[in-house]
């Protein structure tokens, strides 16, 4: 009977293939180490089952205040944005002794994908998954108040302690951490171990933020990841497609597909030594004669804008800095990308929000104008919030904390936006290195307290720049390829 | 093949500042140059929106009660927008009049509040209005259905008290840049936009927003373009004739006077996918006290789409369920028929997944607050998309209504509230096509 029946009837008409199975396993760790204050590194050899390794599992894990003194008014969380992956610093995967995929400073970068979903979706499936809480509302005064936490000990609060059986549980796509997963499908058949290794970020400072009345004793400030585990799904095809696809695996010929790598670009923008003082740095970044599809850009103030700590209090690791009259401009193929310096902050906020897939949500008053304003009444967030503690203690800060310290930038290079990127899309850069420009001023001609110690000293810049490699697998074995 | 952003300055740019009603030109112009292929999606508009003091000059401070929409933001200083090309200067490609008053209706439909203060706050300045997150509605001494309506005006304005103004940069919402993700400058002989900048009393509202203007600093044109190899452009040169396929809006005015009145449109539009009504008390319009670029419902009782006098592309009426003995303020309805419709004009309703429409936002209370989402329209070729002739045709609707001014949406029917006289906004969507055949003309082939 269906086959008489013309398609046009049918809704949703697809070629259903109910031969392909997909097996689910929970794959723990073959090594796991954690020197609290250092570093943690956790070792995984996946096993080789199905036909192909699915790009939709993800990494799960405990975070334990292994430090936690329960006696006063103390307590510990993870950042409100981004939430656990102030823990995650790097990530690789090896296949036959070969890196095929590398992501470092992972955390900062997901937090990037992060914003590339709906803010909706950040409120109700991010803080679910990574512990942490976008939620906000507008107060009378017309205040963005990001909303206070549940307390201790209650259903969902977002506080870690030192238990075995009540620890925060948190987990990440294996697509983000593995960027290679959204361009490709990994086959189990060829030779040699899948290997995927985590470097974690042990340092107290980096990843948790302090919350409650009193502060947390130095010798206190120890966490750690208990038993990281990954959810793997792995595909069998029909026998049909998955002979043919070890028939081509196990070629001469073989298959090639490109895939993305972001590559971390590290450097620093020097202090200033004065007040209207304009500072240029050219960045080389290199990826001469490389296909590079775009680039994210994360700034960090080395010195927060309370001139004491070296981190933001309230949201660690995963920010990125305004500057004090920001201005940037790439230089590719010898060419300027843009016209004039990239100077205008919602210029800056479109061209990140033309470099995703999707429109880049970031929460109102953490892109603009950075910290505390010096003008009364110009400030977009109220100064305080609820952290989950044993009583509600309202934690000051949010402003210097939160204001301005999303700003983000991305460059997007496809040639062609018609939807999600792929590598397909890249411009190919030529002989010359590409160059990023960046520049700044001591003067604060916004709403900002203008010259402080912060604003005035030097800058950690992070730039990932997102370039395509290939896989050719042939013979059975893979080959890696910069492209 | 390599991409670059042109930075483009107002071909009239003088010193740089543009205003309607203070110093200033109020039309803004850019040209482009016929190269490179134009990344449409990604074009913007930018520059510097400042309020400032008719005597002093100082700028707006947060205590003061001058608004702006807040669906629209700094879109709502754009009275007019026209793309037409360069080369063949007699030929407009779109041309859109009330501009502000529909990207009011195109934004709210399609963003709902976390959009508004995730993206587009950061873009042109406009928050929206309503719930953010589950916090909102618990935050405030909240009893369910209600958000801090003077809270959310607050923090609408503060970004535009910043000091040196509000900078923004957006994109600009028309047919032709959103159908066309790659426009072929050569093909096109470049392109001129024209901006001419809104009223000030249609942009400004509030208690003290008569004693303010607004100006446009510095604005800017980045356009995002592909520069084609050598190659390829002498295999451009050597065609000719290029064909040009968009999407474009044709705005309408009129004013419903009768409690039962008939718009009729003679639009001369070939490929009309669809149509957008938004009102507003005609009174309200260029109102210092009043949001000009608000949403009202003039308490519809029966809507009727035609072509030629004739049901279509709906054979029915829309009937909102109304007690006739209820104030506006007390009338049960969502009007779920209506906006169902309204947002089929935009694309089909099943696919818009988010959306500031909702039982609060469109309510009669929400309207006389004057933070209401609320339209009509109809799509008139659901199916094809491909739009319906209307060349010799004539396209309108009927429309009986109350027409009753919002302070009277709590006045009991049996008192008989007067009548006002309302404004209805009309856009019609449709497909063009058009042959350029190169160092001639251009000419429309549908």
């Amino acid at each position: 009977m269906d086959n008489v029946l013309p398609n046009v009837l049918r809704t949703n008409a697809v070629d259903e293939n109910q031969s392909t199975m997909v097996e689910s396993i929970i794959h723990d760790a073959e090594s796991h180490v954690w020197y609290p204050e250092n570093y943690g590194k956790t070792r995984f050899l996946l096993q080789k089952k199905g036909d192909v390794l699915a790009s939709n599992g993800c990494l799960l894990w405990k975070v334990n205040w292994t430090g936690e003194k329960n006696v006063d008014d103390t307590s510990a969380s993870l950042p409100r944005l981004g939430g656990a992956l102030s823990m995650v610093e790097n990530c690789r995967m090896y296949y036959g002794g070969k890196l095929v995929s590398e992501l470092r400073n992972a955390g900062a970068r997901i937090a990037i994908d992060e914003l590339f979903t709906p803010l909706d979706h950040q409120v109700e499936v991010a803080d679910v998954k990574l512990g942490s809480n976008h939620q906000y509302f507008y107060n009378a005064d017309g205040l963005l108040q990001l909303a206070p936490d549940v307390a201790t000990a209650s259903t969902a609060t977002r506080e870690i302690r030192n238990s075995t059986d009540a620890n925060l549980e948190v987990s990440v796509p294996l697509k983000s951490l593995v960027p290679m997963f959204k361009d490709i499908l990994l086959p189990t058949a060829l030779q040699g171990d899948i290997v995927l290794e985590i470097d974690w970020n042990a340092r107290w400072t980096d990843s948790i933020v302090e919350g409650g009345g009193g502060d947390v004793a130095d010798v206190d400030k120890n966490f750690s990841v208990e038993r990281p585990r990954l959810h793997l799904d792995y595909i069998t095809f029909s026998n049909e497609v998955a002979e043919a696809l070890r028939d081509e695996i196990n070629g001469d010929v073989g298959k090639t597909e490109l895939y993305r790598q972001a590559v971390l670009v590290n450097s620093q923008l020097p202090a200033m030594a004065g007040n209207n003082e304009t500072q240029t740095t050219d960045v080389e970044l290199g990826f001469a004669n490389r296909s590079v599809m775009k680039l994210y850009i994360q700034k960090r103030n080395n010195l927060f804008a309370d001139g004491n700590t070296a981190s933001n209090p309230l949201q660690r690791s995963l920010v990125s800095d305004g500057l004090l009259q920001e201005e940037f401009q790439l230089v590719v193929n010898n060419k300027l990308t843009f016209d004039r310096n990239v100077e205008v902050v919602p210029e800056m906020y479109s061209y990140l929000n033309q470099t995703g897939d999707g429109q880049a949500n970031i929460l109102a008053g953490t892109y603009d104008d950075v910290g505390a304003s010096a003008t009364v009444g110009l400030d977009v967030m109220a100064d305080t919030v609820v952290l989950p503690s044993n009583t509600a203690h309202a934690t000051a800060g949010v402003r210097d904390a939160y204001q301005g310290r999303q700003r983000w930038i991305g460059i997007n290079l496809a040639k062609t936006r018609m939807g999600a990127d792929t590598p397909q899309n890249a411009v190919q850069v030529g002989q010359n290195n590409m160059v990023l420009r960046y520049t700044r001023n001591g003067a604060s001609k916004s709403n900002a307290a203008p010259n402080t110690t912060s604003a005035l000293g030097s800058v950690q810049l992070n730039v990932w720049v997102e370039c395509v490699k290939a896989v050719v697998m042939r013979n059975g074995k893979m080959e890696v390829v910069d492209m | 093949m390599s991409k670059r952003f042109l930075n483009i300055a107002p071909t009239n740019a003088g010193t740089g500042v543009f205003s309607f009603s203070g110093a200033g030109n109020p039309q803004i112009i850019f040209n482009i140059a016929d190269v490179g292929l134009l990344q449409a999606h990604e074009l913007r508009f930018q520059g510097t929106f400042k309020i400032v003091d008719n005597t002093t000059g100082a700028l707006l401070v947060p205590t003061a009660d001058v608004n702006v929409d807040a669906f629209t933001g700094v879109q709502s200083a754009i009275q007019t927008l026209n793309i037409a090309s360069r080369n063949y200067s007699n030929r407009s490609l779109e041309e859109i009049l009330q501009y502000g008053r529909l990207v009011s209706s195109v934004q709210s439909v399609l963003h709902d509040k976390a959009d508004f203060d995730s993206t587009l706050s950061h873009e042109a300045g406009s928050k929206g209005m309503g719930f953010d997150t589950v916090a909102e509605l618990n935050s405030n001494g909240n009893t369910g259905q209600e958000y801090s309506a003077v809270g959310q005006r607050k923090a609408s304005r503060i970004p535009y008290c910043a000091l040196g103004g509000k900078p923004f940069s957006m994109r600009l919402v028309c047919g032709t840049l959103m159908s066309m993700p790659m426009i072929n400058l050569n093909d096109l002989g470049g392109a001129t936009i024209t901006i001419t900048l809104a009223p000030t009393s249609n942009v400004l509202w509030g208690a003290n927003a008569s004693g303010y203007n607004y100006q446009i600093l510095n604005p800017r044109l980045v356009v995002p373009i592909l520069l084609e190899t050598p190659a390829e452009q002498m295999s451009s040169a050597q065609n000719p004739i290029a064909d040009l396929q968009f999407l474009s809006f044709t705005s309408l005015y009129n004013t419903i006077n009768s409690t039962a009145h008939q718009v009729v449109h003679k639009t001369s539009l070939r490929g009309v996918i669809s149509t957008i009504q938004n009102y507003v008390p005609t009174g309200f319009i260029n109102n210092f006290a009043e949001n000009g670029i608000g949403q009202y419902n003039p308490q519809i009782r029966r809507l009727t789409y035609h072509i030629d006098g004739k049901r279509f592309p709906l054979e029915y009426s829309l009937e909102p369920e109304r007690l006739a003995t209820f104030s506006e303020s007390n009338q049960p309805t969502t009007t779920p028929q209506i906006l169902t419709n309204y947002i089929d004009a935009f694309k089909n309703f099943q696919d818009v997944k988010k959306s500031s429409i909702n039982p609060t936002i469109s309510s009669a209370q929400q309207q006389v607050e004057r933070n209401a989402v609320w339209g009509t329209g109809c799509s008139y070729d659901a199916v094809s998309q491909a739009g319906i002739p209307a060349v010799l045709s004539t396209l309108g609707f009927e429309i009986q209504s109350n027409l009753l001014a919002p302070t009277d949406f709590v006045t009991e029917p049996s008192a008989n509230p007067a009548p006002i006289s309302y404004s209805v906004y009309s856009y019609y969507l449709c497909r063009n096509s058009v042959r350029i055949t190169k160092g001639q003309g251009m000419e429309v082939v549908s």
